[in-house]
């Protein structure tokens, strides 16, 4: 965030200040005082097995000039006592990206049951094609890494990306309150966390809610592949912008697709991107991401690239440079006898097993076996046994082990 | 398919189910074990479960378990 006083800092969140208002703060925000640089200021957050207030003199030693509390702490560093940290930092990236919207901050959220991440990591390489743009670390998508994330915005940033997960009616809606967008790319309706939400139907009511916050020229991003997202066009005042790896989808003002869609031994896909509508492209794309789903990932990122009036040739480029960002996913590791392990146990759903599960089946090569070692997809309710049941059977039937 | 958790019996019994051979495991520990003593240099091995199980460093493990120029060398 831009640099400010600890007086104004304390007047952002509501909170009450203890020490030197004229105390300047920032420009980092962390909750992990190992990641305070000087001038920070740090959270502290409550969590599972700590209290963030223990950190509070490591972040200070660290540098940090500020922190937020819920009760003092003897430190020399300018306190702001607040009821609840993680709803004050909420207000702050609030006010962060009011400002900087005011100045032309563009915001995208990305919202999905699986691909969010993936698909966060190829948009941020596409919009950095048109300016310095702001992206969560690793999958920050809940009431503290959205928010967290925002407050990396400073007066250079052009672009800010919101990957918004949801484990219940209300969480995108939250965060779109935080960072209002002017694009939702809205990916697919499946079954991840079907055990909160208990149906798929109750599932795209709570993705739609990134729709629904979308002003009337904004734009809603929709895979037209999915019955559920496109279904999402109902639910937007916005413009429509849809993708598909099937064909030219039959509405959107902006249509993005891939055709002569082929693939290397690694799994990592080769298209050419089309575009028609507002914008039209015709340009090749070599991803460097393994995975048929990148395909859709990337015309997700694509649509919304053409949106911000990147040219095709830019957007393809940067498709084609992306390297596989975040790490234990789907992060292929070559062993020294030959074998590949593919580490992808950064997370697991029906629908993302599914995914990986087809991809390596690609990547078999003629003398070798395919082996799965797999573990438990948690927060699927009652239909968990009957969940990886079928994935052990989907496992089986793409002939893995023999 | 090595699996382990609450419901590895589960992914077990839908593997054999679809004529995969398939075993259930106690512990990330002994996932590593088997699937050493189970992969060879032309296999592909996918390892992936929810967060909470952490199997990433099964893999990384499982990955840096035989040493650069033992064996028939790359060839993907």
């Amino acid at each position: 965030m831009d640099q400010l006083t600890a007086s104004e800092l304390a007047d952002l969140v509501g909170g009450r200040l203890v020490g030197g208002p004229a105390v300047i703060v920032g420009p980092d925000v962390v909750i992990d005082s190992r990641l305070a640089t000087p001038g920070a200021l740090f959270l502290a957050l409550p969590g599972e097995r700590s209290d963030g207030h223990d950190f509070v003199a490591a972040a200070v030693a660290a540098g940090a000039s500020a922190v937020l509390v819920t009760r003092p702490v003897d430190t020399p560093a300018a306190q702001v006592v607040v009821d609840d940290t993680t709803q004050a930092l909420g207000r702050l990236a609030t006010a962060v990206v009011a400002r900087a919207r005011l100045r032309g901050l563009v915001c995208v959220g990305i919202t999905g049951s699986s691909g969010k991440t993936s698909t966060k990591d190829l948009l941020a390489a596409v919009l950095r094609a048109g300016g310095v743009t702001v992206a969560p670390q690793g999958s920050f998508n809940n009431e503290i890494g959205v928010p967290l994330t925002a407050c990396g915005v400073d007066v250079h940033t052009r672009f800010l990306v919101a990957e918004m997960g949801a484990r219940g009616q209300g969480h995108v809606a939250h965060l779109c309150r935080i960072v209002p967008p002017d694009v939702g790319v809205e990916l697919n309706v499946g079954h991840a966390h079907l055990g909160e939400f208990g149906s798929v139907g109750a599932i795209a009511q709570a993705k739609g809610e990134l729709v629904e916050a979308l002003a009337p020229d904004g734009w809603a991003v929709l895979n037209a592949d999915d019955p559920l997202v496109l279904a999402m066009a109902g639910r937007t005042e916005a413009r429509v912008a849809t993708f598909s790896v099937r064909g030219e989808p039959e509405s959107g003002e902006l249509r993005v697709w891939a055709e002569n869609i082929s693939a290397d031994a690694w799994q990592r896909h080769s298209f050419v991107m089309h575009a028609a509508g507002i914008s039209r492209a015709d340009a090749a794309v070599t991803l460097q991401v393994s995975g048929a789903h990148q395909v859709g990932n990337a015309l997700a990122a694509a649509t919304v690239g053409l949106i911000e009036g990147l040219d095709a040739a830019a957007v393809a480029g940067a498709l084609s440079e992306a390297p596989a960002a975040s790490r234990w996913r789907m992060e292929i590791l070559q062993r020294g006898d030959g074998a590949l392990v593919v580490n992808d146990a950064y997370n697991a759903n029906p629908d993302s097993m599914r995914a990986a599960l087809t991809a390596l089946a690609g990547m078999r090569r003629p003398s070798g076996r395919l082996v799965a070692v797999l573990g438990d997809m948690l927060e699927l309710g009652i239909e968990a046994a009957a969940q990886h049941q079928a994935v052990g059977e989907l496992a089986a039937q793409l002939g893995w082990t023999t | 398919m090595i699996a382990v958790g609450e419901f590895a019996s589960d992914l077990v019994a839908g593997a054999r189910r679809g004529g995969a051979e398939a075993v259930a495991v106690p512990s990330r520990e002994a996932a590593f074990e088997a699937a050493l003593g189970l992969v060879s240099p032309q296999d592909v091995v996918l390892v992936k479960a929810s967060r909470g199980l952490a199997l990433e460093s099964v893999a990384e493990r499982l990955a840096s378990g035989v040493a650069a120029g033992h064996g028939e060398g790359a060839t993907a």
